[in-house]
């Protein structure tokens, strides 16, 4: 079920191109790092552009947690949206109901009742495969989404939850959350260590291990793989990052509903890993960037009009044709269009 | 005495109306080489299916060295020294041929939990899927993608994967089905190589392989035992000639 993006030709030219990709690939992820760093200093002024850029970033979180069950492990989990609600109400009731306002508590529960709800569901819906799972993993989350929008009393049920601003400090030391700048570094931390935790996940024996799954899992298991463990372990993880980035995004909106629950949510982050390529790191964030941008740039353009379509109130179904084109033309999404560009690229100088 | 690596009393295995194993004894020694020939559709890859736990059986009991496996999960039947490979290639295609037989070394050397080390960085690992790919002969191989290897180089990676497990029971189906007569000859090779306290099952429609590797034979039809013996007296046996041997004669 895996497309490989990989070249089949002879093995000479695949080396070379895979070591000028390499290359690539840090030139780019350090400017990438250095443009995180440096924009709010140089658009200071510009709040809005910082806020989405926030946003992004979150999303962009969200994104690389499903990305390890759904690309590395072959987990299709249409129910990601549960685990960044959990963490999205643990982080809003702990502020709003119990009237606790430390950011980090907030943070560590969203991490461990997302990662412990992820440890329940995963239980039950590991002993599915393929469109089972798909399906059990939406329920779920769907379930989720039923009892915030019934249960009043501790959820704010259909009016959902203001979440007033977060106090950060740590021995000692303390961060004005309600400064966008703040926040926005404080996002971008959580950002690059679940990118580089990750990171370090999936190049480790038990990521090869979530890649073997994904390629052959019968075969894992008759090398003596208990592969129950591994996806058990990879719901858990996936789960406690989403949690990380449900529980910022309630901060960063300063109010929580059922909606992070519902499909939608679920199929928006889907959406962003599948354009940016499934089973790349890298895919998963530049498909957060994409969506996020791509929704601003069009809902940007009031006076664009086909007959009486008005393209900028019609983004849902952009995005919806920009995914088919996608699946169509560039299954393996945005990181697979630029590695066969790469390809090509070294192919034609290699024959100079 | 000889010790009994593998018993197998009384095997059945049903699909629907199809009765592809029907009622299996089967003894086999420790060390000992024992080739399993019969038509196609003679149930040897499901017999195989069933002493591996790759898939449940209908009736019966299997037994390693005494110990009764019959309701083991196959992951757990590896660990107790159990390897196979498959008829048809069984890899890991998006992984490099080293990493393959990383990913099986790394799970015999209890590392496969770890999450915080690279799984390039473990020397021990890396030493022994080395070792392991000179073995099979696929020594300078280990960079390129599984998909651009040959079709033969398939199936010497196959086999580097059952023995990176260690195993001290081997099943190998077909090993050299689809190869050249040179690869034929090394798998040939390979197979005489290894210790002579592994014992081996090896399922082989090529009578050359056969007779080279094989002390006894087991020759199944239908899904049970037709004759069983040396070489020389399945070669003799004038049911065997009729229904395998004689086939095209
Ligand atoms: N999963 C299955 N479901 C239904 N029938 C099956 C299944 N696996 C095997 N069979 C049937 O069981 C019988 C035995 O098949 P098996 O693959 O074990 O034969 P074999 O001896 O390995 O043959 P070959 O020499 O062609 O590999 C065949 O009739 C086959 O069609
Ligand atoms: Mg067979």
């Amino acid at each position: 079920m895996y497309v490989n993006l990989t070249p089949q030709s002879t093995g000479g030219s695949l080396l070379t191109g895979a070591r000028a990709y390499a290359r690539w690939k840090w030139l780019a992820g350090g400017l990438a790092v250095l443009f995180l760093i440096t924009y709010p200093l140089l658009n200071g002024q510009d709040a809005f552009g910082l806020n989405l850029l926030t946003e992004t970033l979150i999303f962009a979180l969200f994104a690389l947690s499903l990305d390890l069950l759904l690309g590395y492990t072959g987990l299709v989990s249409f129910g990601h949206a549960t685990y960044f609600g959990l963490g999205a109400y643990s982080a809003g009731i702990l502020t709003a109901q119990l009237k606790n306002s430390n950011f980090l508590l907030g943070l560590l529960m969203g991490v461990l009742v997302a990662g412990l709800g992820a440890l329940v569901l995963g239980f039950f819906s590991i002993r599915t495969s393929g469109i089972y799972f798909l399906m059990l993993t939406l329920a779920f989350s769907q379930m989720c989404y039923a009892l915030a929008f019934k249960w009043n009393d501790v959820t704010g049920g259909s009016n959902g939850l203001p979440v007033p601003k977060p106090e950060f400090s740590l021995v000692g030391w303390q961060l004005d959350l309600g400064d966008g700048t703040v926040f926005y570094f404080v996002v971008l931390t959580c950002f690059l260590a679940g990118f580089f935790g990750l990171r370090q996940v999936v190049h480790s024996p038990f990521g090869r291990t979530l890649i073997g799954i994904r390629d052959n899992e019968k075969r894992l298991a008759a090398l003596g793989y208990q592969t129950s463990n591994f996806k058990l372990m990879a719901c858990v993880i996936a789960g406690a990052l989403g949690g990380l980035a449900g529980a910022l995004n309630a901060y960063h909106n300063g109010f929580v509903s059922a909606n992070e629950f519902y499909w939608t949510t679920s199929g928006l982050v889907m959406v962003m890993v599948l354009l940016g390529g499934k089973g790349s790191l890298i895919g998963a964030v530049l498909g957060a960037f994409f969506v996020r941008y791509a929704e601003q740039f069009i809902q940007g353009q009031q006076t664009a009009k086909l007959g009486t379509f008005v393209v900028s109130e019609r983004w849902q179904m952009v995005l919806g044709l920009i995914f088919i084109l996608c699946v169509l033309l560039a299954p393996g999404g945005l990181v697979g269009l630029w590695q066969s560009l790469v390809r090509q690229v070294t192919r034609r100088l290699e024959w100079r | 005495m000889a010790v009994e690596a593998l018993k197998v009393s009384g095997v059945e295995k049903r699909f629907g109306a199809l009765v592809a194993v029907n009622g299996i004894n089967l003894s086999v020694l420790q060390g000992e080489r024992r080739a399993l020939i019969g038509p196609n559709g003679a149930g040897k890859t499901t017999f195989f299916n069933l002493i591996s736990g790759t898939l449940p059986l209908s009736a019966g009991t299997i037994q390693l060295w005494g110990r009764d496996v019959t309701r083991l999960p196959d992951w757990r039947r590896v660990r107790l020294g159990l390897a196979r490979t498959f008829q048809r290639n069984n890899l890991f295609m998006s992984l490099t041929t080293f990493e393959n037989v990383q990913l099986a070394v790394q799970r015999q050397q209890q590392v496969s939990y770890n999450l915080l080390r690279s799984a390039r960085s473990f020397q021990a690992i890396n030493e022994q899927a080395q070792q392991v790919l000179e073995q099979v002969g696929l020594t300078g191989r280990g960079e390129l993608k599984v998909a651009s290897l040959s079709y033969g180089e398939q199936r010497q990676l196959e086999i580097a994967l059952a023995l990176a497990t260690k195993p001290s029971i081997l099943l190998l189906d077909e090993p050299t089905a689809g190869m050249s007569l040179a690869e034929t000859g090394q798998m040939v090779e390979l197979v005489k190589s290894l210790p002579a306290a592994l014992t081996l099952l090896i399922v082989e429609h090529d009578m050359d392989v056969v007779f080279a590797l094989s002390d006894r034979i087991t020759v199944l039809h239908y899904g049970q035992v037709l004759a069983e013996g040396t070489p020389e007296e399945v070669q003799h046996n004038p049911r065997v000639r009729e229904v395998y041997l004689g086939e095209g004669e």
